[in-house]
């Protein structure tokens, strides 16, 4: 029992401080403050935010959801202004437009000593038309100068009962205090996620509510031919939620992060189930399994998936005379890869549907992709689809089938699985596009049951440069240069590659190798994606050395050498992410010009990262008049976590430090 | 300002005979160079009344590679007045065969707002396309009616670098009896032909071979063909306005469009007038009330129909406290009137191009306005829209160009000031010490002024993190630099930014054998050498030049001296000079001294290799390296 009170009394502390903040009321205190009592840097912090959803019903339009929403800013400095507007993104799909109304606002500023308000007219308030889905409303605040403290209010009214958008508790600038209440009637339940690495104070209670409403009623066999309107009462109960979180940091970007949205505090409530009187009990609540076989079932996925009588011809012709699967695999992979063209819209679903998707030869991800696994599944080869969330889309804290946006096809060759998207005119088996690259996918079998596919490459994307270099007793240097990409290397080569002409291209790499004076530049296997690209060239390099008093100093990687470690923030917050595991190869013969010799070479040696994750190895020798260099970087994983990151950061320090080593030679 | 729009309306189209968009017909040259070549680009406009413009146009594009999409350009800039009524897209095949047809209500009609924008009632109609096989060919036919004669569209024969042009054509025909101007630049080497109509003029120019992009190269316009027209009697958003004259036209902007905005409440009014009470010196009566602008006011725009050329009322700003250019920059001139000081609403092209209002051809031009305060001979401007610039600071967003004063009186076209290379001033002091033989703990102070200055002074608010990275970068040849305390100094009044950092190094000195490796330059190596190009085509363009110094001393590591000491360098070219210099000072102790004058200028494209040499050698000496041997004890 006593346990059940100390909650209680907490419950109402809580409640009773969430009161304490009403929207128009500021205290001189935040008003006079002039930087954030925690976070001294930040240029702006919301200092409150309250947000309250409840539901309303009425008889003509049904359910819908009200969200009201309190921010109080706080503007520390001019960097801050762009928190003096507020965007409100607004859903305008058919029938389901969300609107905003009671916008008020008051800027507080200080004036001799004390508090005044300037209120927000209409002419600060914008809503508009940014394209058939979607509006955007804009608030911006009169009066802003350092220092002012903003109190913003609106309401959000949307028909999409069943959907709350996420409650975020983080942004850019620092939050002091967020509070939410969500009011919802016994016959919608919830689930709530939440996600991000700070605490989030929950807790439910019960409570009765009555509706009024009223309607029209014909009925009485329309033997009047008059309408009466009528009035009734709905009573219920309502679940009654309370979420808080307070002093939370600025959420900031990174470099290598993979989407920092996944990083964010918030909290997710999603519908499982609806429980109405005199209804069937709908269960919305989905595992992972529910969610691919709902996805399966939509008429844009599961029957375009089972269409066959657009391709079966060409199908058959390409597949006559072939005998092994993995042959048939790579050539229908190929044939929809360069049939189809993809248009930049993801989906699980088929936008065009694959019949005219095939026959335009354009489409969003799921046209081409379903075509694809429809198309090898006809040539009998066992072909699913894999559902995937893009980096972009995040990751998805719970099952839900927003959790996927994308598909690609995996099919089983010789007892492993081999993964295709045929998005991409370079992709390979195997070889996906990084937006893919996310965490993991879900692979729906024909019956509806799926499982778990993991998404990372398991083979190390390379970059081999060899070089074999003289150097000339007239201070230049001459080399020839060979490099081979592989995997995902290759891909990214590729699209940069066939994106403008040969001719740009070459223009470019002179650009990015300034120095170098290129000539007999030549590049194999663009086409042909089975093989590794590979690019030669020779070169001319007039400083690439040094000669002080009589010797020459050069740093036997060249213009390869790591000069700037990649990471050079103190501290990071989020795992580095890399997106697939390489490894990057340098093998350099160097021979020494006519009448010099070794006076020294570095030392060479390998340094590991903790866990296996990666390392790097430098080794060096000299026999006679040449010198060898194997210089090798290796990921084997592509993702850092963020405790490992001053390890990285000091690997990286170990790589600029003895690739700046030179090899010294002396005359003879 | 909304004038950027007029470019954009220039794309527009035309009815087409029946052709042959077949890619093989493309002239080889063309293809050089290109990745889409424009195969008809065909505006005919014609004026019907001064309130009625009728635009038609046809633009034939052939996309050779995925970079060529972005020239497609299927799109239709709308306003709230303006009728299209024709918009259609057709697709065709590297055969030239129709393989696809889009009509106007398969575009995407969106906001045309663009960054910086709060709201806007510009629109855009964009077509929406999946390029199936390169290479393709899209044919575009738009077709609208606009009141806002004010915009005459110009033409350019060229619009971008790396697409080539096989038939441009161009007519302005004004059939109300409207006098109007033209204007055609750069026409030299180009077979376009010229047409005088009874009431209007044609041209039409034929193969012109794209460009390539080169470092260091005039500015796009000012090496293309382009035709401009005007119209000496207008329309814009439901004013009038005549003007054929810079004169005139300031004076219809002063007239229609700024006459009787700068009212202000009588309590502003006192409320300025007490802030400057006792001052009498009006350059301190300027900085006062543009300081007072400064901390109250914030940059927001909104564009609504003439409100994108008229400025929001001096009350309405004064009441929100934001606005746009136009309304910061008519509100602190209205400020300055109940101050007793004049001042002039300025229109100018801002931007780091250097782009100045056409001399002799007045027409609506400029993307911006700031304030013009003559106080004697002084010129001094104000950048209405900038918290933090300093009273009369330019930089490189407003200076040394031609631009419009607005004047009750009508227009003037000024020039706004020059920075003299030497005024773009850089010094750098600092002490260097070398600790456990290989790590250096230093202290550089860097004073600034001119363009440097602009580069700089918006560091003064930058939080530790961004301190930590700019300085990481701007010094990425120090290897694993440790920030120490950074303070910064700026005197807004005399334009003067100051930075005092403190660093240190791991392994700032690299190993070989038995010797030490050291760069005696720390902190202000300058390694940018412009890119290779092959041949040349365009001459040299150093917009603007600068002056930097350094001084560092030098605290060499017990035990070591250096092996032999460099001889001074001086290297003297019509790009500029270079010196540097390390010597000893005292036992254990060097100094390195070092100048770098870039010259700005314009030189002929047969120096571009000259310069880069010049550039090479300044990055290889800011490079140098001293051996230090262990002493012989």
């Amino acid at each position: 029992m006593r346990l059940n009170l100390t909650i209680i009394t907490l419950l109402v502390m809580q409640l009773a401080i969430a009161n304490d903040i009403k929207f128009g009321k500021v205290s001189k205190e935040e008003v006079e403050q002039t930087q954030h009592t925690l976070y001294a840097e930040a240029k702006a912090a919301i200092l409150y935010k309250n947000e309250w959803v409840r539901y309303n019903y009425q008889y003509e339009t049904g359910w819908s959801q009200i969200r009201e929403v309190h921010y109080r800013i706080k503007i520390y400095n001019k960097e801050g202004f762009d928190w003096a507007t507020l965007q409100v993104p607004l859903y305008a799909g058919s029938g389901n437009e969300e609107s905003i109304s009671a916008v008020k606002g008051y800027t507080f500023n200080m004036d001799n000593g004390k508090v005044v308000s300037t209120k927000l007219k209409n002419d600060g308030v914008f809503t508009e038309k940014m394209n058939k889905y979607r509006n955007m409303a804009s608030i911006t605040m009169p009066e802003v100068k350092e220092g002012s403290v903003l109190d913003i209010e609106y309401k959000l009214v949307s028909p999409m009962f069943w959907n709350i958008d996420e409650f975020k508790m983080q942004y850019d600038i620092p939050v002091d205090e967020v509070n939410v209440r969500l009011d919802v009637p016994e016959y919608f339940i919830f689930k709530q996620y939440s996600k991000g690495f700070h605490k989030i104070g929950f807790s439910q209670t019960k409570e009765n509510r009555s509706i009024e409403i009223a309607y029209r009623s014909s009925d009485e066999m329309g033997k009047l031919g008059r309408t009466t309107h009528k009035r009734g009462t709905l009573e219920f109960f309502e679940n009654v939620y309370h979420v808080s979180a307070k002093a939370l940091p600025a959420l900031l970007d990174e470099k290598f992060t993979n989407n920092i949205d996944n990083y964010r505090t918030a909290i997710k409530f999603e519908l499982a189930s609806t429980r109405f009187p005199n209804k069937p009990f709908e269960n919305y609540s989905r595992t992972w399994e529910d969610v691919a076989k709902s996805i399966y079932d939509y008429d844009d996925f599961g029957s375009e998936l089972k269409k066959e009588n657009y391709f079966d011809n060409d199908i058959d012709q390409l597949i006559a005379g072939l005998n092994s699967n993995t042959e048939k695999a790579n050539v229908i992979f190929e044939y929809v890869r360069s049939k189809m063209n993809w248009n930049g819209y993801t989906g699980v679903g088929c936008s065009e549907g694959v019949k005219k998707a095939f026959k335009e030869g354009t489409g969003n991800v799921a046209d081409i992709n379903l075509m694809l696994t429809a198309m090898m599944r006809y040539a009998g080869l066992d072909a699913n689809p894999v559902l995937v969330s893009t980096r972009s889309h995040g990751i998805p804290l719970f099952p839900t089938s927003e959790g996927f946006n994308y598909v690609i096809t995996a099919v089983e060759l010789e007892g492993t699985m081999v993964l295709y998207d045929a998005t991409e005119k370079n992709s390979y088996p195997n070889v996906l596009p990084m937006r893919a690259l996310n965490w993991f996918g879900r692979l729906i079998r024909e019956d509806g049951s799926s499982s778990e596919v993991n998404l990372m490459p398991r083979e190390k994307s390379q970059d081999v440069i060899m070089m074999s270099v003289d150097i000339n007793t007239d201070g230049s240097i001459s080399g020839k240069y060979r490099q081979q990409y592989t995997a995902n290397n290759a891909f990214v080569f590729r699209n940069n590659y066939s994106a403008g002409s040969p001719e740009s291209y070459l223009e470019g790499l002179e650009k990015k190798y300034s120095n170098l004076e290129i000539s007999e530049y030549e590049i194999q296997n663009v086409e042909n994606l089975s093989k590794p690209i590979v690019q030669s060239f020779s070169y001319r390099s007039e400083s690439a050395f040094d000669e002080i008093s009589g010797k020459l100093y050069l740093s036997p990687l060249l213009h390869l050498a790591t000069k700037v470690n990649p990471f050079k923030a103190a501290k990071r917050e989020f795992p580095v992410d890399y997106g697939y595991p390489w490894e990057d190869k340098y093998l350099i013969n160097i021979n020494l010009p006519e009448g010099y010799m070794v006076e020294s070479v570095p030392e060479p040696i390998v340094v590991l990262l903790p866990e296996g994750i990666g390392q790097f190895r430098y080794n060096i020798s000299a026999t006679g008049n040449t010198i060898n260099a194997r210089v090798e970087t290796v990921f084997n994983s592509s993702v850092v976590p963020a405790f490992l990151y001053g390890d990285l950061k000091e690997f990286y320090s170990h790589i600029v430090e003895k690739e700046a080593e030179k090899i010294i030679l002396v005359k003879s | 300002m909304r004038f950027y729009l007029s470019t954009l309306l220039a794309l527009l189209v035309h009815l087409s005979y029946s052709q042959n968009f077949n890619t093989s017909t493309i002239p080889k040259e063309l293809l050089s160079h290109a990745d889409a070549v424009v195969r008809l680009d065909r505006t005919d406009v014609v004026v019907e009344a001064r309130n009625r413009m009728n635009v038609t146009s046809t633009r034939v594009v052939t996309v050779l590679n995925e970079n060529g999409n972005e020239h497609v350009q299927a799109y239709a800039f709308y306003e709230k007045n303006d009728k299209i009524s024709e918009l259609e897209a057709i697709v065709y095949n590297d055969r030239g065969e129709e393989i696809k047809k889009i009509k106007k209500r398969d575009f995407l009609d969106q906001s045309a707002i663009s960054g910086g924008t709060l709201y806007s009632d510009s629109r855009v109609l964009v077509l929406q396309y999946t390029p199936t096989q390169y290479p393709y060919t899209i044919e575009f036919r738009k077709e609208y009616v606009t009141p806002n004669t004010a915009f005459a569209p110009n033409w350019s024969f060229l619009e971008d670098y790396r697409i080539g042009v096989e038939s441009s054509e161009f007519s302005f025909i004004v059939e109300c009896g409207i006098p109007f101007r033209h204007k055609e630049l750069n026409f030299d080497g180009y077979d376009i032909k010229v047409s005088q109509l009874p009431n209007g003029i044609k041209y039409s120019g034929q193969n012109m071979s794209a460009f390539e992009r080169e470092p260091l190269s005039p500015s796009f316009q000012d090496f293309v063909p382009q035709v401009k027209v005007a119209l000496n009697q207008f329309h814009l958003e439901g004013v009038d306005g005549e003007a054929e004259t810079w004169e005139d036209l300031g004076k219809w902007m002063n007239d229609e469009l700024l006459y009787g905005r700068d009212q202000l409440p009588e309590g502003t009014v006192q409320y300025v007038q007490n802030l400057v009470r006792n001052i009498d010196d009006p350059l301190e009566i300027t900085r006062k009330v543009y300081e007072y602008v400064q901390e109250n006011t914030r940059y927001i725009s909104v564009q609504l129909g003439i409100g994108g050329w008229m400025p929001i009322s001096a009350a309405d700003v004064d009441r929100v406290k934001y606005g746009d250019c136009k309304g910061l920059t008519n509100y602190t001139k209205a400020l300055l009137k109940a101050v007793g000081v004049e001042s002039y609403y300025t229109v100018v092209h801002a931007g780091s191009q250097m782009k100045s209002l056409d001399e002799d051809f007045p027409s609506m031009q400029g993307n911006h306005v700031f304030l013009n305060v003559p106080l004697g001979k002084e010129q001094v401007w104000l950048e209405c829209t900038s918290q933090t610039t300093p009273v009369n600071h330019l930089g490189t967003f407003t200076d040394n160009r031609n631009v419009l004063k607005i004047t009750p009186n009508g227009g003037e076209l000024v020039r706004t000031k020059v920075y003299s290379d030497g005024e773009n001033y850089q010094k750098t002091e600092g002490e260097f010490t070398i600790v456990d033989s290989k790590n250096v703990v230093g202290k550089v102070k860097i004073f600034s002024k001119g363009y440097q200055y602009d580069q700089k002074y918006w560091r003064e608010t930058s939080t530790r993190s961004e301190q930590e990275e700019f300085y990481k970068s701007y010094w990425n040849y120090v290897p694993n630099l440790k920030l120490g305390e950074v303070n910064f100094q700026n005197d807004s009044q005399k334009i003067e930014f100051i930075e005092q950092v403190d660093f240190s190094s791991n392994n700032y000195l690299s190993q070989a054998g038995d010797d030490l490796l050291l760069a005696p330059n720390f902190s202000n190596r300058n390694l940018g050498v412009p890119d290779r190009v092959r041949k040349r085509k365009r001459e040299v363009v150093i917009k603007r030049g600068y002056l930097d110094e350094d001084e560092f001393l030098i605290n060499l590591p017990e035990g070591y001296i250096p092996e032999s000491l460099m001889l001074p360098v001086r290297v003297e070219t019509k790009f500029g000079t270079y010196s540097m210099s390390i010597l000893p000072k005292e036992p254990g102790v060097m100094l390195y001294k070092r100048k770098l004058l870039v010259k700005s200028g314009q030189y002929p494209k047969e120096d571009y290799d000259a310069y880069r040499d010049f550039r090479k050698t300044v990055a290889r000496y800011d490079n140098t390296k001293i051996i230090l041997t262990k002493k012989q004890s």
